[in-house]
This record gives structure tokens, sequence and C-alpha cells, in this order.
């Protein structure tokens, strides 16, 4: 990942851990009993509850998860957004008012009181041990990932920091301080992303994208010609003799020389014989684990930022930009373009290996159906089934996610448990 | 610290039928779901047809999300209308 810290995210940052800590200490002085520490004394307001709800979905595994999904792989991502919602219905039809009307905090408590049982008890410990394992994997991974590229700083010590201020966070206060620290975050998250919506949609759809700092750069393609002694030029860049049986041509990828630069492009042969060259990225390894981008240092800043549309159409018309666009004329000029997707191979030349990526202009309307992650298309039984068993585990999952539950009791009445 | 209840409800003659309508809702619910996942293990070229100049998958899952809302308020009415009625 190339990046540059932002002086105003680190801002950002601090202010947001030194408010939410601040109230969390701030809570800690007025949390005396155990109805307080783990419900937050019931009292907590149906809307506040509500948008802290949102605030634990759009957890950074949901929220960059799901975001990079769809970038990468279209509707697939979309699914999960889906299956989390869908699981909501579970949780509020099925779940919320028994859960409520018992009076405990959790199924384990609940399953306890019913049959004092030491089996039950280490099995629920057990099982809520392992849960909570895998669950805060990808969420401290997600904020290794996101602190990264924002401060600067190390993978592991953006875990460390997460991980030390959300503790201190649940210790201090339970439930009160983890119900308005989550309110806060969701309410932020909904009003920062409506904005971005708008934005994105203001601005349209555009076969040149500028990108935030003028950076994006446009995309080259060639027409190559293998000349009399099997070398293959295209203007003055040159793939010497034997390109097509080397790692590279085996893979559909050529590495081609200009000026001593090399680059790495991805080829298909035309009809008359010549071949169409797409501008690819890739990062080199050498032996002794030095890494180039683009065949440069990373500072010389030559991978540049990628995503962008081949061809726009508008009701059959191609267009260059389409101008602001309603939520639906968005989803509807997507399905009708062909935008460039990417895909990713290992090469491995010598002792260097390479990591190339390449252009997969892909069908809009093939983006926005499921199948590009998950083999849906001639599937296989087995594939079948792992496709049915990810859609209910979201569909059922969500209902018995411990934080979602404990919700149910930091409302005053079963009315509230419901909005 | 003692698991007790944070708020002690009171009695809640409304439950059966809070139960009953909650489970119909999810029944069907989980049928329309079950649409969802159905055609995409059988015939998942079907979710690329397009209908109100969208793909049959946006079209199905903004359903599902509508759906799913729509559902929740009228059960929190009906609910709400319960406890109202029987737990006067």
């Amino acid at each position: 990942m190339i990046y540059h810290t932002s002086p105003l995210a680190i801002g950002l940052f601090c202010f947001f851990v030194a408010f939410v800590l601040g109230l969390s200490f701030y809570l800690a002085r007025r949390t005396t009993s155990s109805a307080g520490y783990y419900a937050a004394g019931g009292n907590i307001h149906w809307f506040t509850n509500g948008i802290a709800f949102a605030g634990d979905y759009l957890s950074a595994a949901s929220f960059l998860g799901i975001c990079g999904m769809i970038a990468t792989a279209g509707y697939d991502g979309w699914m999960y957004a889906i299956g989390y919602l869908a699981g909501w219905m579970v949780a509020l039809f099925l779940v919320a008012e028994p859960m409520k009307r018992l009076g405990k905090y959790t199924f384990t408590d609940a399953l306890d009181s019913k049959f004092n049982s030491k089996a039950i008890q280490l099995t629920a410990a057990i099982s809520t041990l392992c849960v909570s394992v895998f669950y805060l994997i990808p969420q401290m991974v997600g904020a290794g990932v996101l602190v990264k590229p924002l401060l600067g700083m190390p993978h592991w010590v953006g875990v460390c920091i997460v991980g030390v201020v959300v503790t201190i966070i649940v210790a201090t206060a339970g439930m009160a301080s983890t119900t308005y620290v989550q309110f806060f975050k969701g309410a932020l998250l909904l009003i920062v992303s409506t904005i971005v919506v708008g934005a994105v949609l203001v601005r349209g759809l555009t076969t040149e994208p500028k990108g935030f700092d003028n950076n994006t750069k446009k995309l080259q393609t060639l027409t190559a010609t293998i000349a009399a002694d099997g070398s293959l030029q295209a203007d003055d860049y040159l793939a010497a003799t034997g390109w097509q049986g080397n790692a590279f041509g085996k893979a559909d990828l050529v590495k081609l020389t200009r000026n001593g630069e090399d680059s790495v492009w991805h080829f298909a042969a035309n009809a008359d014989g010549s071949y169409a060259l797409d501008e690819a990225l890739f990062v080199e390894t050498k032996a002794d684990g030095t890494k180039l981008y683009n065949g440069a240092d990373k500072a010389a800043g030559k991978f540049f930022p990628v995503g962008n549309i081949q061809e726009i159409k508008i009701n059959g018309q191609s267009v260059a930009e389409t101008g602001p666009l309603s939520p639906f004329g968005y989803l509807s000029a997507i399905k009708d373009s062909t935008i460039v997707l990417w895909g990713k191979k290992y090469i491995i030349d010598g002792t260097t290996k390479y990591e190339v990526f390449f252009q997969k202009p892909t069908a809009g309307a093939r983006i926005l159906r499921p199948g590009l992650k998950f083999k849906v298309d001639n599937a296989t039984a087995t594939e079948k089934f792992n496709f049915i068993s990810l859609m209910l585990a979201l569909f059922c999952g969500t209902a018995a996610l411990p934080h979602i539950l404990i919700r149910y009791y930091t409302v005053p009445s079963q009315a509230a448990a419901r909005k | 610290m003692a698991h007790g209840p944070a708020v002690k409800l009171g009695k809640d003659n409304a439950s059966a039928y809070k139960s009953r309508i909650g489970f119909w809702m999810f029944l069907a619910y989980t049928l329309f779901y079950a649409g969802f996942i159905f055609i995409n293990a059988v015939q998942p070229s079907l979710m690329q047809v397009s209908i109100l100049g969208q793909t049959l998958a946006v079209v199905y899952g903004f359903l599902l999300l509508a759906v799913a809302l729509v559902l929740a308020v009228i059960y929190n009415a009906l609910c709400n209308a319960a406890e109202a009625r029987l737990n006067r």
C-alpha cells in the first residue's frame, strides 16, 4: 500500500480517541451496579440504542470489508450487507422480545437459569470464547489496516492502539460507555457516508476520472507486432525473442523494455496476427527483499491509483461522462457500462517474484449480479453448498451476535427493544 | 456481580400474540430470502435479466431491504396495539 499520512486525519483520529476515552471515564463514575455495567441500567433511549446498533454493524470488518468487496467483486460484496440486514428480521421477530422478557443478559444466562447445568455453562463459555476470538481477529486486522495509512504506523502498532482503546472503553463503564461510543461512531459514519454518496451521485460517472490530486494516470493500450527475429515490438517498446515461452508469456503477460525501463503488459492476439497490449501494474520482489513498484522505488510514485470505467452507455449511446445521477440512475448506468476490474497473477522469474495486476474489462450487468467472487455459475454441488451455507450464516448469525443481543437489555421496555 | 435483570417488567398479556405474529412474519420473510438463495443456486444467470432498468439481482436485493423495513414497521405497530389492548 502506498500512502501519504495526513495531519488532518491524525488530528481527527487523536481528537476522537481522546473524546471517547474522556466519555468512558465520565460514565465510569456514574456506573455503580452490575445492571449499570452490563446493561447501562436499562435506561438508554431507543433512538440512541438504534444508532448504536448501526454503529455495531458498521464495524471495521463489515464497513471496510464490504466496501472493498464491492469494489473488487461487485454484487457479491453487497450480498453481505443484504444478509446482515435480513438477519435483523430473525433478531426482531424471534429473539428480541423473548430475550427481553427472560430478563437475562445473554443466551448463556437464559439457558443457565432454566437448566442450571455445568455442562451447558462450560459449553457456552467455550463457544463464547471461540466466537469472540474469531470475531475479533478480522476487527483487529481491519483496525490495523485502517490505522496504517491514516497514521503511518506499522500494522501491529495500529492493532495494539485500537485494542487498548477498545479495552479501556469496555472496562471503564461496560455497556454505558460502549453504547454512547457506538452511538457517536454510528452517527458519524451514517452522516459521512451520506455525504460521500451524495458527492458521488452529484459528480456522476466519467471515463476519465481525475482522482483527488489529479493523479489518475490514463492507462495505455498498444498494438504490437512480431519482428522477423521473433521479438515483440510496439512503438519503442521491445520484448526480446522467446517472450511467449518465458514465465510471463505463459500467463498471457509480457515484460517490455523501453529506454532501460521495464514495464509489464497483458496481451491478447488480434485476428491479423498483431497483439493488443494492456498496461499492467507490477510489484517486483528481489532475492534480497527489495521491492520495486512498476520498476521503481515506492517514493517514485510510479504505482498509480486504478479503478475506472472503460465505456459508459446511457440509453444505448456511448458518453464520456454522465453528469449528476439519481441512485437508481447510477446503478442503471453501471449496468449498461463496461467496468475495468483488476486481476492478479504471481510470476516467478529466476530469483525475482512478480505480483502483476492486470485489467479485466467486465460488463456492468455482470458486476451487478452474484458470481464474481462466489462460484455460482456452473458450480459443483460443493460450491453450491458453500454459497447456501454462507447466505444462511449471514441470515442466522446476526441474531446470535452477543454485542447485538445485549442491546435488547439497555432499553427500558419491550416496545423500545422492538424499535 | 449478580446477573439480575436491569429492568423489572410487569406481566405481559400480549406476549403469546406477539410471539405468534413474530413467527409468521419470520416465516414469510425467510421464504422471500430463500427465493433469493434459490435463484442464485439454481439459475444464477437469471439474476442478470434486466427489470425496470436494473438487474434482477439489484431489484431483488433492494426488495429484501425494503420488505424487511416494512415488516418491521408493521410488526411494531401490531405489537404496540396488542400491548395497549391486552395490558390495560
